[in-house]
Order: C-alpha cells, then sequence, then structure tokens
C-alpha cells in the first residue's frame, strides 16, 4: 500500500503511486545489449551491396577457374597462345580480387576499399572484353557482367553511403 | 526521418526506456522483461527498413512490435508457468480466462506487477501503455483500436480497480 496523504483523491493517490511504480530505468545489461545489436546492425551492409558484391566476387572466381581448368579452351577461343604460368598466377590475382569485391557484403565500412579496388579492375576487363565480342562468346558474356557489377558495385557503395549517417560538424568539433 | 541503420541508433536511444517500462509491467520478472526489450529492438531493427512514417509515430510503431513480442511471450511461457486452479476464485472472478493475471498475481516481483494481475487483460494492457510507456490517450486508443473516450475510461476504470485492491491489501 503506498503511503497515505491526506485529503488527497483516492483516485489520485493511485495514479500517482502507478506513475511512480512503473519508472524504472532500463538495466545497464540490457542497454549494453542492444547497443551491440543496433551497432552490429548499422555495421551491416546494405542488401543491394551484399548482392552485388557477391555476384562480381562470384563473377571473378568463376573466372579464375576458368583459367585453371579450361586455360586451353580459352586460349584457343581468343586465338593466343596457351600460357598455364600466367594464366596460374591471373587466377590468384583474381581470387585476391574476389576476396575485396566479398568484403563489401560483410562489413559497410568495407565497402570503399571494395570499390577503390574492384570497379576499376571490373570495368578494365569488361572494357578488354569488347575485344572478345563476335570472337569468344564466353569470355564476351563474363567481361561484360564484370563491367556491369563493378559499376553497379559503385552505385551500391553510394546508395549505401548517402544512407550512412555520419557524424555533423557540431558533434565532431 | 529516413530508415536507416543510423536513424534507427535515434530511434532505440530514445524509446528503449518507454519501450522497457511497457514491457516491465506486462511480465512476470525483470529478467524476462530484459529478454523481452531486447526481442523488441530486434524485431523493429529487422523492419526498419519497411516503416513508413505517415502511418504513425515511431513510437507507436515500436508500441504495436513490444505487444506482438509480448503475447508471443506468454504464448511461449504461459504453459510453462505454474498456475493456481483456486486463483480465479482468489481474484473474485476476474480471471477465468486470463492465466497472464494470474500468473502476474501469484509470480509477479514486485508489487506493481502483482496488483496489475488483478485487472483484465485489456486494462493492464491500457495502464502499462498509460503509466509505462506514458502515451496519451489517442495514442492509447489506435494502438488498442477504440475511441481516445473509451481508452481513458479503460484506464480510469483500471486505477478504480487497483484501488480496490489496494484498498483490500
Amino acid at each position: 500500500m503506498p503511503e497515505e496523504t491526506d485529503g488527497l483523491d483516492p483516485n489520485v493517490e493511485t495514479v500517482l503511486w502507478l506513475g511512480e511504480a512503473a519508472r524504472s530505468a532500463p538495466p545497464p545489461g540490457l542497454v549494453a545489449r542492444i547497443d551491440a545489436a543496433v551497432r552490429r546492425r548499422a555495421e551491416r551492409p546494405s542488401r543491394p551491396m551484399t548482392a552485388v558484391a557477391l555476384a562480381l566476387a562470384a563473377a571473378f572466381v568463376l573466372q579464375a577457374a576458368g583459367n585453371l581448368v579450361a586455360g586451353e579452351w580459352i586460349s584457343d577461343g581468343i586465338d593466343e597462345p596457351y600460357a598455364p604460368h600466367a594464366m596460374f598466377e591471373m587466377s590468384l590475382a583474381l581470387v585476391a580480387a574476389a576476396v575485396c569485391a566479398a568484403a563489401a557484403a560483410v562489413r559497410r565500412a568495407w565497402g570503399a576499399v571494395s570499390v577503390l579496388t574492384c570497379t576499376p579492375l571490373a570495368l578494365g576487363l569488361g572494357l578488354h572484353g569488347v575485344g572478345e565480342l563476335g570472337q569468344f562468346a564466353a569470355g564476351a558474356v563474363l567481361h561484360t557482367a564484370e563491367g556491369v557489377l563493378g559499376l553497379a558495385l559503385l552505385a551500391a557503395w553510394w546508395w549505401q553511403w548517402r544512407d550512412t549517417p555520419r557524424p555533423s560538424r557540431e558533434a565532431g568539433a | 526521418m529516413r530508415p536507416g541503420a543510423g536513424g534507427f541508433a535515434e530511434v532505440y536511444a530514445e524509446h528503449v526506456t518507454p519501450v522497457w517500462r511497457y514491457v516491465r509491467l506486462r511480465v512476470p520478472a525483470d529478467a524476462d522483461a530484459e529478454d523481452v526489450t531486447s526481442q523488441v529492438f530486434e524485431r523493429a531493427m529487422r523492419s526498419w527498413d519497411r516503416y513508413d512514417g505517415t502511418r504513425g509515430g515511431v513510437g507507436a510503431w515500436l508500441m504495436g512490435i513490444a505487444r506482438h513480442t509480448v503475447a508471443d511471450w506468454w504464448r511461449r511461457h504461459g504453459r510453462e508457468l505454474p498456475t493456481d486452479p483456486a486463483a480465479a476464485a482468489f481474484a473474485g472472478g476476474v480471471a477465468d480466462d486470463d492465466p497472464e493475471g494470474e500468473v502476474l498475481r501469484r509470480l509477479g516481483a514486485d508489487d506493481v506487477r502483482r496488483r496489475l494481475g488483478h485487472l483484465t487483460a485489456r486494462e493492464r494492457e491500457a495502464v502499462a501503455l498509460r503509466f509505462g510507456s506514458e502515451l496519451s490517450s489517442t495514442e492509447i486508443a489506435v494502438i488498442l483500436g477504440v475511441t481516445p473516450s473509451a481508452a481513458r475510461m479503460l484506464v480510469h476504470r483500471a486505477v478504480g480497480r487497483l484501488r480496490e485492491v489496494m484498498d483490500g491489501a
């Protein structure tokens, strides 16, 4: 029973008691738990960024795997001498680029690094693939896809950057 | 406010206290309230991209999620908590079909929750929204799907019943 308050309407007394009893601060452990979840969420990349980054990584891996298992067929297709050493090392570089691209699907902050490294490479491969049009269809399709995905990665990063809150000048000062 | 992770951080900072207070009045123990409140914000984060500010305030949107999460909690735990067959008689017949009230009366961690167990489910909800979340009658009315005067009446009746419970204690 709340403390008696002489002369006060009993309903008012109940309201005051209820207001007081209901007013409790969230425990620090709960606040920390939700804080951590909100931070984790804030670090997650947007869905378009995730999709594009994974698709570009898959394209790079596909090209790397193609170089490793079908190098001779590719060389025949583009009418160039087969160079297994160069093919192997290019595959390693492409796998590294794929990891870089996939990083954008893991953390929002890593998107910029992925764009800086993978967009120029993907665009370069895309433009280089123009020469394969009419000559080696599989290569032309893969390189065009890489070029388009490179541009899409840049667009997705820009879209994501717009939606990422940044500290204001006042807050930073 | 544009939906986005940063926007949600601001929403969370502003609304964590009212959501906690509402949830705390609706479940028996603080540990349960912590779990439920945490789930409310996890659900809200997942749905944040779909939040439409033109359909109502963010506070009411969060309370809607909180109500559903509390209801889910009772669905999951209601059967596990021990019940007392004599409880309805003890409560003056209030809680025949209200296991939540019966559990709160018997297992509520503090006076306020035990006393809220004597109210009907609707009254308890209205009181939690009014005194826990500190919503206005109009906001409570929107959430409960009644008119503002009906919401006011519900709270008024609940306070009267609580007073009787306290007088009888």
